[in-house]
């Protein structure tokens, strides 16, 4: 063709028809097939808004499962993403951070030994319930650190003087503003009950979520010992840091080589491992995929179907560009760029509901997340799924007889 | 030989296979000349869009030979027959097919786009072709906007677009009034006599055929011979 079009400009044309850049994107190579995509696209007002919606609520609800999901993944793994810790110690046959066993502190001493470890810190994680001032009961998660600890602590502390401090007053917890009116304490000095133990808030956090609608309460080891009745030397986890120079997975092998009982993993598998509990064994992970899966499905019918009884509108034309002696590559062009740019304008309009809904949504407890590398990806995929939903109205366009429309 | 455009020699072709079979051109022989304005004519059903097709290489015959400037066709693969067709001929046909959402220019511009030509010297070129044809005045019209003949005559820039040494109609007056008719033959006689174009033009229409150089008539699938075309002309 460009062969073809090149041996045409020099046999007969005047001087001055190279192609003009000036005119900017409609004039690159293939601009015009790229016009008339976009006129084919528009021309049908109903057909157009059909394709917009389809392909953006297609984008809508993938965003929204999605972002949900990935929210679902930060909160179910959000106390081992942020502990620091190079590895941690578990009870042999833990399955998510929120469902701890306890184990003898001397699990720890017996870490310490271990050649690599240069830290070793005792947490105690627990189910609790907690009784609000109006004798409401809620259920927490109880997280229990020492007020020097290095790894394991609360983050984003915006009311009371440092965690250290809030945790060091004799019965202090801290709770996060997302849960203030759930756990009935919106003020500092506020007093609640935990098993039946009275706890007084010295501390505010924001936007430490929990999955499982058990608000994280963070204390000192020695409360969270005396809240729970566990033993005064019983813990759940020991978090480890690895000294300078020695690899997380050799000293993870040594621990587990000397600390007998235990599951020694990484914090990267430990929150793989918590994500993958709550999601699989728990159904909430198929149900958002699936659901998503579903959408992008719904998205492609729709824009499969109008795109082809729009190219079978065309198909007289289409056919005249083949008599002309046009390729059928020239009207795939015409096809799948007819296809993208409907995806293009139905995403567009998606992710910006999505991104509205999310911003609206900003001080939820479980609202949806959209990280941009999420909505480009979404936008990927759709765009993926508008070339797949041209597949028949290729196939259309492949079987054009330009003789037959002459008839 | 020379000043020969397109010749087609023995040539047969039948539609279908087996008993359905039907034969529709049977060893017809024709030039087509360069400056010439060629009628093909006949009763309905004798071939003659059958015979257009086939001399503008968009329907290979069952038999017979078709040469495009002394080049045989026979050897040529599909999208080399299109690149053959793109640079030697241009297509006008009673139903015109132009895009309903581009404009008159943009309608030519397709075909300067076939034809690599693209950008602003592009829109000036189709600009100049829709001179050609007295639309200068409708560059930026739709084709919704515009008569039949004024389409049809958007429909023969287009098919002059990449400037083709061949133009081929099929009833291209059909659905004309008699001025926009004249218009338009006065327009294909413009482009033999004085562009040195081959045109051939397959038509009923008895007003065209004061204008034309040659007529061939078909009957059956055969051409009429000499002495029977003088009775009738
Ligand atoms: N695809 C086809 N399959 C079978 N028979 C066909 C096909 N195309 C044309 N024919 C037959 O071939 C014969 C010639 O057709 P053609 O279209 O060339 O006639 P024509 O002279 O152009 O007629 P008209 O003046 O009505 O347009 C007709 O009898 C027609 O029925
Ligand atoms: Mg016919």
């Amino acid at each position: 063709m460009a062969r073809n079009g090149d041996e045409q400009t020099q046999r007969s044309k005047p001087p001055g028809v190279a192609p003009d850049r000036r005119r900017g994107l409609l004039a690159v190579s293939g601009g015009f097939t790229l016009l008339i995509a976009w006129r084919n696209l528009v021309h049908d007002r109903m057909r157009l808004a059909v394709t917009v919606v389809g392909i953006a609520f297609s984008t809508i609800l993938m965003g929204m499962q999605l972002g949900l999901l990935l929210n679902f993944l930060h909160s179910t793994s959000t106390v081992v993403d942020h502990a620091g810790a190079d590895l941690w110690i578990a009870a042999h046959g833990v399955r998510t951070v929120d469902l701890a066993i306890p184990m003898g502190e001397r699990r720890r001493f017996q870490a310490l030994a271990v050649p690599g470890v240069a830290l070793a810190e005792p947490q105690l994680l627990q189910f609790a319930m907690w009784k609000r001032p109006d004798g409401i009961r809620e259920s927490v998660i109880l997280i229990g650190v020492d007020k020097d600890a290095a790894m394991g602590g609360p983050w984003d502390l915006t009311e009371g003087s440092g965690w250290r401090e809030a945790v060091s007053i004799p019965d202090g917890v801290i709770i996060d503003r997302l849960y203030a009116d759930k756990l009935g304490i919106t003020v500092l000095g506020g007093t609640a009950e935990i098993n039946g133990h009275r706890v007084r808030v010295t501390g505010f956090t924001q936007g430490i979520q929990t999955f499982t609608q058990s608000p994280y309460v963070f204390t000192s080891l020695r409360t969270a010992r005396a809240i729970t009745q566990l033993a005064a030397t019983d813990l759940t986890y020991v978090l480890i840091r690895v000294a300078p120079g020695y690899q997380p997975a050799q000293v993870a092998a040594e621990l587990a080589r000397h600390v007998p009982d235990v599951d020694v993993i990484t914090s990267g598998d430990f929150a793989r491992r918590s994500n993958d509990y709550w999601l699989f064994s728990t159904g909430a992970g198929i149900s958002i995929i699936s659901s998503s899966v579903l959408a992008l499905l719904v998205g492609l019918a729709i824009s499969a179907q109008t795109l082809y009884a729009s190219t079978v509108d065309r198909l007289p034309e289409y056919a005249t560009i083949r008599a002309m002696g046009g390729s059928r590559g020239y009207l795939y062009r015409i096809v799948i760029k007819q296809a993208l740019l409907g995806g293009l304008v139905g995403y567009a309009c998606g992710i910006s509901v999505v991104l509205a809904l999310v911003h609206l949504g900003g001080g939820a407890t479980a609202g949806p997340e959209m990280p941009p590398w999420l909505a480009a990806g979404i936008g990927v995929v759709s765009l993926a799924m508008c070339v797949l939903a041209s597949l028949a109205s290729l196939k259309k366009v492949t079987s054009i007889d330009p003789v037959a429309v002459f008839r | 030989m020379s000043g020969v455009l397109v010749s087609a020699t023995g040539i047969t072709h039948t539609f279908g296979k087996g008993p359905a079979a039907f034969t529709a051109l049977h060893d017809v022989a024709l030039t087509v000349r360069a400056g010439e304005l060629l009628l093909l004519m006949g009763p309905s059903g004798s071939g003659k869009t059958t015979l257009l097709h086939v001399l503008g290489c968009l329907l290979r015959p069952t038999q017979g030979q078709v040469q495009v400037l002394g080049q045989d066709t026979a050897g040529l693969r599909d999208a080399a027959l299109g690149r053959l067709r793109l640079k030697h001929f241009g297509f006008v046909f009673q139903a015109h097919n132009l895009f309903p959402m581009l404009t008159a220019a943009e309608n030519v511009m397709v075909a300067l786009d076939l034809a690599g030509q693209r950008g602003a010297a592009a829109r000036r070129r189709a600009e100049d072709l829709l001179g050609v044809v007295g639309l200068s005045t409708h560059c930026n019209a739709y084709p919704a906007t515009l008569s039949g003949g004024q389409r049809q005559r958007v429909a023969i820039a287009r098919a002059l677009a990449a400037d083709p040494v061949v133009l081929m109609a099929d009833e291209p007056t059909a659905a004309l009034d008699s001025d926009n008719g004249h218009r338009v033959m006065d327009l294909f006689r413009a482009l033999a006599a004085d562009q040195r174009r081959g045109v051939v033009i397959v038509t009923h229409d008895p007003r065209i055929v004061p204008l034309a150089g040659r007529i061939v008539r078909l009957d059956d699938g055969r051409v009429v011979p000499e002495p029977a075309r003088m009775e009738t002309a």
